[in-house]
């Protein structure tokens, strides 16, 4: 893409993890694989201009062979240039996610009564959620 | 004549009483510091976000939501008054909480179906003593609150947006504007009104670079229903964060002058305790003096 050309760094991606709260990760990256909202995407360098919405699911980041594992909230992802900008509500290191937790939300979330297409869409979002959280769980306790 | 000891003893524990106001004086200005420093850590996420809605909207999208458009007739409105879980903070949750009633008494008026929700102990007990019962209380957002507790209530708040439970969300606090200015601000928050847009972001930075193409997934529309409540759970957060910094320079400036207050006590009172002292010093050696004159 012509206007890209003008923005294409050299080096590694540049990752940075943003909450409300404060910037959590800034960190060079080689390669990266966020949760899209219907799946995972990997980014790699030189990657176009790209905004997306993200799901709720693990953000994994692999530099110099080092692999990082976060639990992503929602919230969208930038790519400008070799920039990858994270704004999500929560992230936090996938060892940290509470299985236990995240399973008494999807229980209750299942409990929920839904009457019409706004709590129905409400319920969905809770019960991804709390799936999102399990996965990530198994994935770092396995 | 006033009675020296007397004096010396309120010069004494008006002493006591400075040395109480001086440390918390010092802790307010520690705990501003440490509420500053987050708030401004929170700021990169509203210009990032800012920026995302700038990009988005310059591809010539219409910006189209239901919690941007104000309902047709409000049925249901809520009113949250941010106010501090302690006191000794000057005029900070009395003219809180005189704004918050004022709001208050209008909402009741032209709403049939309000809500009353205050988060802080003294907003709390301010309500009671004023004869209105609030239907929810908070009093857990102490000088840092997270965003997760915010989140919360603010998904609460959309939800029942959402579902139609709530036409309109009022929220009272105390905006931070400089270190020296903070005011009681009554803003209103569901409907939001509009978006933040390129207007705040600086003009230069904006003119200066290519806008790259953007590819969105899944599509622009998609992601900016999901920008809308984002942005509304950032602002209901800075909400919390500048009452949270407002209260420690409420704190800070009332302690301030107290111990400054104290100060000048003490100066008036020394030089009274010490006019007596000399008084009575001099009197004595009167006795003293017209005895042996009466013994010639």
């Amino acid at each position: 893409m012509s206007t890209g050309e003008s923005s294409v760094a050299q080096g590694p991606l540049t990752c940075v993890v943003v909450t409300p709260e404060m910037t959590v990760l800034e960190t060079k990256a080689d390669f990266l694989v966020l949760p899209l909202f219907d799946g995972e995407f990997g980014v790699d360098r030189h990657h176009s201009p790209m905004i997306g919405r993200l799901g709720f699911g693990e953000l994994r980041i692999r530099s110099e062979g080092q692999l990082q594992r976060f639990y992503v909230d929602g919230g969208f992802v930038q790519v400008a240039g070799d920039v990858v900008s994270i704004l999500t509500d929560r992230a936090l290191p996938a060892s940290e996610v509470d299985q236990a937790a995240a399973e008494a939300q999807l229980q209750s979330a299942f409990e929920q009564p839904a009457s019409g297409q706004e709590q129905l869409a409400i319920r969905e979002r809770n019960i991804a959620r709390a799936r999102g959280q399990i996965r990530v769980a198994q994935r770092a306790s396995a | 004549m006033p009675n020296p000891r007397e004096l010396d003893n309120r010069r004494k524990s008006i002493r006591n009483i400075r040395k109480i106001t001086r440390t918390m004086e010092l802790i307010a200005t520690a705990r501003f510091k440490k509420a500053m420093d987050r708030a401004s850590a929170a700021t990169e996420y509203t210009s990032r976000i800012t920026r995302l809605v700038a990009d988005l909207t310059g591809g010539g999208l219409e910006v189209d939501h239901p919690l941007l458009e104000p309902r047709e007739s409000t049925q249901a409105a809520g009113l949250l008054v941010l106010t501090a879980n302690r006191g000794l903070c000057g005029g900070f949750n009395g003219n809180l909480i005189r704004s918050g009633v004022d709001r208050w008494k209008e909402l009741t008026e032209s709403i049939p179906e309000c809500k009353l929700e205050v988060s802080g102990k003294r907003g709390i007990s301010g309500f009671k003593f004023r004869g209105f019962e609030p239907a929810e209380t908070y009093n857990h957002f102490e000088d840092s609150p997270t965003f997760d507790e915010v989140n919360e209530l603010a998904t609460r708040y959309l939800d029942d947006y959402v579902t139609g439970k709530l036409d309109r969300l009022d929220v009272v606090y105390m905006k931070f504007e400089t270190i020296a200015r903070q005011k009681v601000s009554v803003e209103t928050l569901l409907p939001l009104g509009a978006l933040a847009t390129a207007d705040e972001a600086p003009e230069e930075e904006a003119a200066g670079k290519v806008n790259p193409l953007y590819e969105f997934v899944p599509s622009a529309e998609s992601i900016l229903e999901e920008v809308v409540p984002a942005s509304f759970k950032v602002k209901l957060f800075k909400c919390f964060l500048d009452s949270a910094v407002s209260e420690q320079i409420a704190r800070m400036v009332a302690m301030k002058s107290a111990t400054e207050n104290a100060d000048d006590l003490i100066k008036r009172l020394s030089m009274q305790y010490n006019r007596a002292r000399q008084g009575r010093i001099t009197s004595e050696l009167m006795d003293v003096i017209g005895g042996v004159e009466a013994l010639n």
